[in-house]
């Protein structure tokens, strides 16, 4: 069996709940994640993230309210019967160019060395 | 006498388990380079186990030897097995729940739901879970069918009483047999196998909630999990096998020969006591082999290049 992975990048400038709750939402979005798959306990994603509860809790509220899942107590945190759908590719390519954009600007590389780097790994 | 003629057999029972299982220890060997912070945990939470093993084999053999010298009647004597059980559950916890991966910037977690059972393997539940109950079920018959001793001390012995007619006339027989597992040693004990339970709960859950050192070592952390699992049933197991085994020969001992006729369920109780005694030592003899031999999966570094893939059955070393 292939399991999905999430993944927080400290040297990214936006915040580890935005990372995962993005991630998450795309792995639901897309389908890899069905309708009633149970996410992880808060407590234990937090942990192997290396990660506050409170962080994993506050992601996990986000994607609530924007139908992603849906949370019980003593049930857990399932994904929603009909969430919403993903963003278009286009959409999702804008994101991340914009997060690794910002990434380069954290980095001090300026904007048109990162795209020269993305062009040189794209030609391969 | 059936104790001292089956003993010998009980030591080579445990002799042969702890070869046995030192021979078939199971060693995964991983490039340490591919596998660094799984090598690290499995080294921090096997020293931590092998630790609590020690102090409680330590424990043990002060409540044995000091026990006796406190209470003659043997009621501190009996927790020894819960003892050493406890000593190996309590590694298992305090190295379970210090065993934490180095955190680098970039950190990546499967998104998974780990659960207790998910880890358990079959055959080590069944048989914590069957010693465990038939533990509790002979404690309790035990204080059901316990009476004062001579002294007064309440579940100390077996009492019957009977009519018989001698000469034509009809006589009150009674006698009284004990050290009987009533309420006397049965509540401690049971009290023991509470806490006992409970540590083996809080341990299992310590095994789960451990975080995943990397997501590239998946399997093989799912590995010692189950071996930690595994060694949390064996430690349950031995210590209530070790307890059952003296509760069942004091009650074998104590319905036989009574000078009354025994009723049908107090014979079957009897006959299966003298069958659980000599095989509860023999599976408490096995137990403590194993613990003693180690999990049953070891991981090592292998300085050599390898595949870099873990999996149950890799090269024994």
């Amino acid at each position: 069996m292939t399991l999905s992975t999430v993944t927080v990048d400290d040297l990214d400038p936006t915040p580890p709940f935005e990372q995962l709750r993005r991630q998450l939402a795309d792995l639901i979005g897309n389908g890899v994640l069905a309708p009633g798959d149970r996410l992880p306990p808060v407590r234990q994603l937090a942990a192997d993230l290396g990660l506050a509860a409170g962080t994993v809790a506050r992601t996990y509220r986000e994607l609530e309210h924007a139908g992603y899942v849906r949370s019980r107590r003593g049930g857990g945190t399932r994904v929603a019967a009909a969430p919403p759908e993903a963003a278009t590719p286009e959409a999702a390519l804008d994101d991340a160019a914009r997060a690794y954009l910002a990434r380069a600007r954290v980095l001090g590389v300026a904007p048109d060395v990162a795209a020269r780097v993305v062009d040189r790994l794209a030609r391969g | 006498m059936v104790a001292l003629r089956v003993l010998p057999v009980v030591v080579l029972v445990g002799v042969a388990t702890f070869v046995l299982a030192l021979v078939r220890r199971r060693t995964v060997a991983v490039p340490a380079a591919d596998h660094a912070e799984v090598v690290r945990v499995a080294r921090r939470t096997r020293t931590l186990r092998a630790l609590g093993l020690a102090v409680g084999a330590a424990l043990a053999l002060l409540v044995l030897v000091g026990g006796q010298a406190l209470d003659a009647l043997g009621r501190i004597t009996s927790l020894a097995p819960a003892v050493l059980g406890a000593g190996v559950l309590l590694g298992t916890v305090v190295g379970e729940l210090t065993a934490r991966p180095r955190v680098g910037a970039r950190r990546s977690a499967a998104v998974e739901t780990r659960t207790v059972r998910g880890v358990l393997p079959r055959t080590w539940t069944a048989l914590a879970t069957g010693s465990a109950t038939v533990l509790g079920a002979a404690l309790l018959l035990g204080i059901a069918w316990g009476s004062a001793d001579d002294l007064g001390r309440a579940g100390r012995s077996f009492a019957v009483t009977c009519t018989q007619v001698i000469d034509g006339t009809a006589v009150q027989i009674g006698s009284s047999r004990g050290p009987w597992p009533g309420s006397y040693y049965a509540v401690p004990l049971l009290g023991a196998l509470l806490v006992l339970g409970l540590l083996a709960a809080l341990a299992l859950v310590a095994v789960v909630r451990r975080p995943r050192p990397s997501v590239d070592s998946l399997d093989l952390d799912t590995l010692l999990r189950r071996g930690a699992a595994a060694n949390v049933l064996t430690a349950t197991t031995f210590s209530a096998l070790a307890t059952l085994a003296p509760v069942a020969l004091f009650i074998a001992s104590g319905l036989a020969d009574s000078g009354c006729a025994s009723t049908p369920l107090q014979s079957a109780v009897g006959w299966a006591a003298w069958v659980v005694a000599p095989l509860a030592l023999a599976g408490a003899a096995a137990a403590l082999g194993m613990l003693l031999a180690g999990p049953v999966i070891r991981v090592a570094d292998q300085q050599a290049a390898g595949s870099g893939v873990a999996a149950e059955g890799t090269p024994v070393r």
